[in-house]
């Protein structure tokens, strides 16, 4: 690990894409076009089928773009390193040509879908703190020009510093299958195998009420289809995490961490050292008691920005630990982000006594409607009849977690790291480098100033983390560590 | 934030915010106000429901006129060595800090009624993300210019990039 020179800028020739990629990128591209014109090929299917030339002339244009839109993409893209910097120009009509500083660049991601396999190719991302998308998309190159990119884009990221050399890599997590089977379950389906069901059993209600009217006539057979529809919803969690996780391992070196996962499509995702904005633990009930947590790692890429649009975090993670046992949790996140482990031994500052009551009035109203439209539409639809008195029981377990949520939130601060601690049913530990951060606020409504309590929300490039609802003094005293 | 010199923003916004809450609510308000009067001229006669429409018209003209001397006072803005800090909210108080090496990039901002005013808005944007930042509206176009200057000028790349 001795310090070498750093390495002058290199420039290369022009490189284009493997011609495979013709074949990699049209079933993709094909994809694509569909999603877009699905209203069309429905209306012509729908209305009846291709008939005659006409019909064929849509299939052949759906095609065709695809086909002439891979065939340019191969023809026209062309990279370099251009004096160390990234360089990729496309586009036959509409020329673009982008040029990417390595020392912006958050992460490098490999990824190996089936095709890529068949023709042993990869994909490289590149992402810097853009705005979304990965900045830079080489679909098809050799695994080989691949890494040797990679590793060069890597050197000359770190051109103006002393480049370590021999950066051996340590495997430090692996997960298992039934590790991943265990997140796939611990991640809850419940809801969306709820709205299934109701929106299957509406189908069925509509198109075969005879059939629907036998099944539900039986003793129980109402509470049976219920719990089939959960369990497929479990089954069907398991399986995408299976899918998406298979073989996962996370690796240090002096250079960063890179993550291995998938079944069909391999993905490899490189993060440089120092470039993690915000790691979240994520421990749901069934997790915790399987002894187990979720670590999730943001950059600065575009994930920000799909969380902000809708997108779940754990889906827009830019990588993650699936299952991590809660007794390497701390060794594991202080891998991840240093400074960690300085905070773990500090106890966590309580939220305000006075969020109590907003705490326990959020936690009553949020179980009282579950409940309540539980026991109003769902138990009748299971032949249980309706049971209102749910929404009653409904407002005295959320008052409950209300209050038990209000225990468990909690921050602590370092010099180095802020943490957030929130959920007492499913728990969620939010961690930020206090370095890292773009922009503090800090908010008091209405009701809050009633109560004399504060919150401090602090961005980072990969999120946001927000404390509990605490003291002005505490709130003053973050904001004015970490605002300046 | 002793050390900090709040400044405020100019008066002639107050005018340029009642401007804008006016017809705010003559676009926005107007049509559900007529809405409101013709539901409910189905349940009562015509005179109540105008007469309902013309009080929610007229309590949100009363806002529209009336709110901006609030918002104006609520709103301040510094500019320490260190970090931008604005100010802001009647009802929900809001203060944000930037850190002044965390500016990606500053716009001035300029609507119709704005430049007529001679006003312009400072907006101010980090790498967490567009429309999360900081806003300065109500600026004289030479002090909006003045102060995006001085806050681009001293601008570094803090350690270790973003």
């Amino acid at each position: 690990m001795a310090d070498v020179p750093a390495a002058a800028p290199v420039t290369t020739e022009w490189r284009g894409l493997e011609p495979a990629s013709l074949a990699i990128n049209l079933v993709p591209d094909l994809w694509r076009t569909v999603r877009t014109g699905w209203p069309l090929l429905l209306a012509i299917l729908v209305g009846g089928g291709v008939r005659g030339l006409v019909d064929l002339a849509f299939f052949a244009l759906f095609l065709g773009s695809s086909l002439t839109r891979t065939v340019l993409h191969f023809l026209t893209l062309r990279f370099r390193l251009n004096n160390g910097k990234l360089e990729i120009q496309s586009g036959l009509f509409g020329r673009r040509n982008r040029v990417i500083d390595p020392a912006h660049i958050q992460n490098t991601e490999l990824v190996q879908n089936l095709f890529h396999r068949a023709f042993g190719l990869v994909e490289l991302r590149v992402e810097t703190a853009g705005e979304g998308g990965a900045e830079g998309l080489l679909s098809a190159l050799s695994v080989a020009d691949a890494t040797a990119l990679q590793a060069q884009l890597k050197v000359a990221a770190t051109r103006d510093a002393p480049v370590v050399g021999d950066a051996a890599e340590e495997e430090i997590e692996q997960n298992g299958l039934v590790e991943v089977l265990g997140y796939g379950v611990s991640v809850g389906r419940a809801g969306a195998a709820l709205i299934v069901y109701g929106v299957a059993q509406e189908w069925a209600r509509e198109f075969q009420p005879a059939a629907l009217e036998s099944v539900l006539a039986r003793p129980g057979a109402g509470g049976v289809l219920l719990a089939v529809f959960l369990a497929l919803g479990y089954v069907y969690s398991a399986g995408v995490s299976v899918i998406r996780y298979h073989g996962f391992k996370l690796f240090r070196s002096a250079d960063g961490l890179r993550t291995e996962s998938g079944l069909f499509t391999r993905r490899r995702v490189q993060i440089p050292a120092g470039r993690v904005q915000l790691v979240t633990v994520d421990e749901t009930v069934l997790r915790r008691m399987m002894g187990y947590a979720t670590v999730q790692i943001e950059t600065a890429g575009s994930n920000a920005a799909a969380v902000q649009q809708g997108a779940p975090r754990a889906a827009a993670s830019e990588a993650m630990i699936p299952m991590v046992p809660q007794d390497l949790l701390a060794e594991a996140v202080e891998a991840v982000l240093p400074g960690y482990a300085g905070a773990e031994a500090l106890p966590w500052r309580p939220s305000a006594p006075l969020a109590l009551v907003s705490s326990v009035l959020r936690g009553g109203l949020r179980w009282t409607l579950l409940l309540g439209l539980l026991g109003h539409f769902i138990a009748p639809a299971v032949g249980l009849g309706r049971m209102d008195v749910l929404a009653g029981l409904g407002l005295l377990f959320g008052g409950w977690t209300g209050w038990r949520d209000w225990g468990t939130a909690g921050w602590k601060r370092t010099s180095e790291v802020l943490l957030v601690r929130r959920g007492f049913l499913s728990r969620k530990t939010t961690v930020i480098p206090c370095g890292k951060v773009q922009s503090v606020h800090l908010v008091q409504g209405p009701l809050q100033r009633l109560f004399g309590v504060w919150q401090v929300y602090a961005w980072v490039a990969g999120g946001v983390i927000a404390t509990p609802e605490i003291g002005e003094e505490d709130a003053r005293a973050i904001f004015g560590a970490l605002g300046g | 934030m002793s050390d900090t010199h709040w400044q405020a923003l100019d008066p002639r916004v107050t005018l340029l915010w009642r401007v804008q809450g006016v017809l705010r609510t003559l676009v926005g308000v107007a049509p559900l106000g007529v809405g409101v009067v013709l539901g409910l001229t189905f349940v009562f006669s015509l005179q109540p429901a105008l007469i309902a429409g013309g009080v929610l018209l007229a309590l949100a003209l009363l806002q529209a006129v009336t709110w901006p001397s609030f918002s104006w006072r609520a709103f301040r803005y510094a500019v320490r060595d260190d970090a931008l800090l604005v100010q802001q909210g009647v009802l929900f108080q809001h203060t944000v800090a930037i850190p002044r090496h965390r500016i990606q990039h500053a716009d001035l901002r300029q609507g119709p009624i704005d430049r007529a005013w001679g006003l312009t808005t400072l907006v101010v944007f980090t790498a967490a993300g567009a429309g999360l930042d900081a806003s300065i509206p109500g600026l004289d176009e030479d002090v909006a210019e003045a102060l995006r200057d001085l806050l681009l000028k001293d601008t570094r790349p803090g350690e270790g990039g973003v």
